[in-house]
């Protein structure tokens, strides 16, 4: 049997994955995927200790983050494309002028 | 049982391998074909964890819907390749190497806490999450319900905004005229 802590351990190191690529990456397409990464990661470890309680609540709120998801893919999707209308890029470096 | 250890680890280099290839491309769509493999492994680490109503949710939802959104919008923009020597900065190297140790911070943590007798089996049928759904979080269902629809009428006047700042130039210039 594969014991919790496996489980948990993926979860951290996808999630540790995304917010590298939420870091290191400029194009704001690519920063959106590995935000999608980081709420995979999350959803492995609510459905794990849903396993681990015994308990269906956690994936539950599996089923909420995805409905999160899909709100946050089509409003930051539709930025995005607004993004690049206005400056021909999606690069991230280029929307500094707010920056303080 | 033997089995079902080699499928996890097998799964689980699949997805990381995958997470990695989306971080590491500089080919946008080469990332978003990453990101479809990792989302379908996801998928099967859930049901390998007894969910099976999330497995369904997991591949149409998000394999389905949101990656062809994405694919959709990067193959619309027609963008640059990022070079990989861009990408290193001062702050991009400090950022990986903090959560690279708060990652190995973490591993015994993990280990020492979690140990592997209690893991009892609870299987995520669609009847259960359905009554589950519908009973005790219904109002939740309900305010994921206006979430939804905020998030759509939010997207078409975004995507639309182009439209609408021509037509008030027009009115604007007719009314100077």
């Amino acid at each position: 049997m594969v014991p919790i802590s496996a489980y948990l351990i993926l979860s951290f190191v996808l999630f540790s994955i995304g917010a590298i690529g939420v870091l290191v990456r400029k194009n704001a397409i690519v920063v959106f995927m590995c935000i999608e990464l980081m709420l995979n990661a999350v959803n492995i470890s609510f459905v794990a200790f849903s396993q681990l309680h015994g308990n269906l609540d956690g994936q539950i709120a599996v089923f909420f983050v995805m409905v999160v998801a899909a709100a946050e893919a089509a409003v930051g999707l539709a930025i995005i494309i607004a993004m690049f209308r206005n400056a021909e890029t999606t690069e991230t470096t280029d929307f500094g002028e707010l920056k303080f | 049982m033997i089995f079902q250890q080699v499928l996890f680890y097998l799964l689980s280099f699949l997805i990381i391998a995958s997470a990695l290839g989306v971080v590491i491309f500089p080919c946008a769509i080469k990332s978003t074909l990453c990101l479809i493999v990792t989302l379908i492994g996801v998928a099967a680490i859930f049901a390998m964890l007894n969910a099976h109503f999330l497995v369904a949710t997991q591949v149409i939802v998000y394999a389905g819907a949101i990656v062809v959104l994405v694919l959709f919008v990067v193959m619309l923009l027609n963008l640059k390749k990022e070079k990989l020597r861009d990408l290193i900065s001062f702050r991009s190297i400090l950022g990986v190497i903090l959560l690279t140790s708060l990652l190995l911070a973490f591993f015994p943590l993990v280990i020492k806490h979690f140990p592997s007798e209690e893991f009892q089996y609870v299987h995520g049928n669609a009847e259960d999450l359905g009554r589950l759904l519908f009973g005790k979080f219904l109002f939740a269902f309900e305010i994921a319900s206006f979430l939804i629809i905020a998030a759509l009428l939010g997207a078409i006047a975004l995507a639309q905004g182009y439209k609408t700042s021509s037509l008030e130039k027009r009115e604007a210039g007719s009314g100077s005229n």
